[in-house]
């Protein structure tokens, strides 16, 4: 085992440490590596001699004082008051319909914005298609209907590419507004356990 | 031996070791070796739970382009030191008065 993953293992082991104590007992341990190192032994021995990463961390928690440990496991999950959880149950009656008209609303506003793209998408498919109709059954001057039909496919292919790519960023686009509520609040947690 | 015992004991040891000069871990271990066998992982707890006690404190000294820690004795300290001398004696006398009823191990 090498410094790195020795202390890598004795950082996951430490994780019920706060992070400054936990960053401590690390550096701690890095300089005693280091001290047996000075003294003539190879990295390998300096580890072996130190002892698992396990036990070293198990002797470290013992004296860590409960309080500690379950306050830094508790406090991301920072539990409501009993006013906070009244006020919750009580005021159900408001905020509930008010959250599923939100997402009603945000679900209604999805579906119509892909709804017209979809319309305009299958719009230039149909109109590209139509040109076959215009040279089957088309009467009048040939080059008229070359015309017309050039026409039809460029506004057909024009409309469809609108469709489809303006289809495509809209998807895209929502994906990273939900992914970013939701990376917002792991990051949040995260800062929670640290402060 | 007990736990509890071996706990205190060693913590006087590890106080024992400064009390001269200031120490860091790896030279503690060496120190106490002829008498007491000790490892890193026995001995970090014991330095972290004197700190927390008030019985020493760390600096931390440029050593060959690091930081290495040092402990040094604080008065309280030295003040748990002749404690125990103190109550050696007593278990001194408690361990002469066994041995004088004529009990042996």
């Amino acid at each position: 085992m090498n410094q790195e993953i020795f202390l890598q293992t004795l950082r996951l082991r430490l994780q019920a440490l706060p992070e400054a104590e936990r960053e401590r007992c690390v550096e701690d341990y890095r300089g005693m590596i280091l001290d047996r190192m000075e003294d003539g032994a190879s990295e390998e021995e300096a580890i072996a001699e130190l002892g698992s990463p396990e036990e070293i961390a198990r002797q470290i928690l013992d004296e860590v004082p409960l309080t500690t440990l379950v306050k830094e496991r508790v406090r991301p999950k920072r539990s409501l008051r009993g006013w906070e959880l009244a006020l919750l149950i009580l005021g159900a009656p408001v905020w509930l319909p008010l959250m599923i008209a939100a997402c009603a609303v945000g679900f209604s506003l999805i579906v119509t914005v892909f709804a017209v793209l979809f319309a305009v998408l299958v719009t230039g498919v149909a109109v590209a298609i139509s040109s076959v109709a215009v040279v089957l059954y088309g009467e009048g001057d040939p080059l008229m209907i070359a015309g017309i039909v050039m026409t039809l496919i460029g506004l057909g292919t024009l409309l469809g590419i609108a469709g489809w790519g303006l289809g495509v960023r809209c998807a895209k686009g929502i994906s990273a507004l939900v992914r970013k509520c939701f990376l917002k609040r792991s990051e949040q947690n995260r800062m929670g356990e640290i402060v | 031996m007990d736990v509890q015992l071996k706990r205190g004991l060693l913590d006087v040891c590890v106080l024992a070791a400064i009390e001269q000069e200031d120490s860091y871990g790896y030279q503690i271990i060496k120190d106490m070796q002829p008498y007491v066998e000790l490892s890193e992982s026995t001995l970090y707890p014991i330095l972290r739970r004197l700190e927390s006690a008030d019985c020493l404190s760390v600096r931390s000294a440029e050593h060959n382009g690091r930081l290495r820690k040092y402990y040094h004795i604080t008065p309280q300290g030295r003040q748990r030191l002749s404690q125990f001398l103190t109550d050696w004696k007593e278990l001194q006398a408690i361990h002469d008065y066994i041995v004088n009823r004529g009990i042996s191990e």
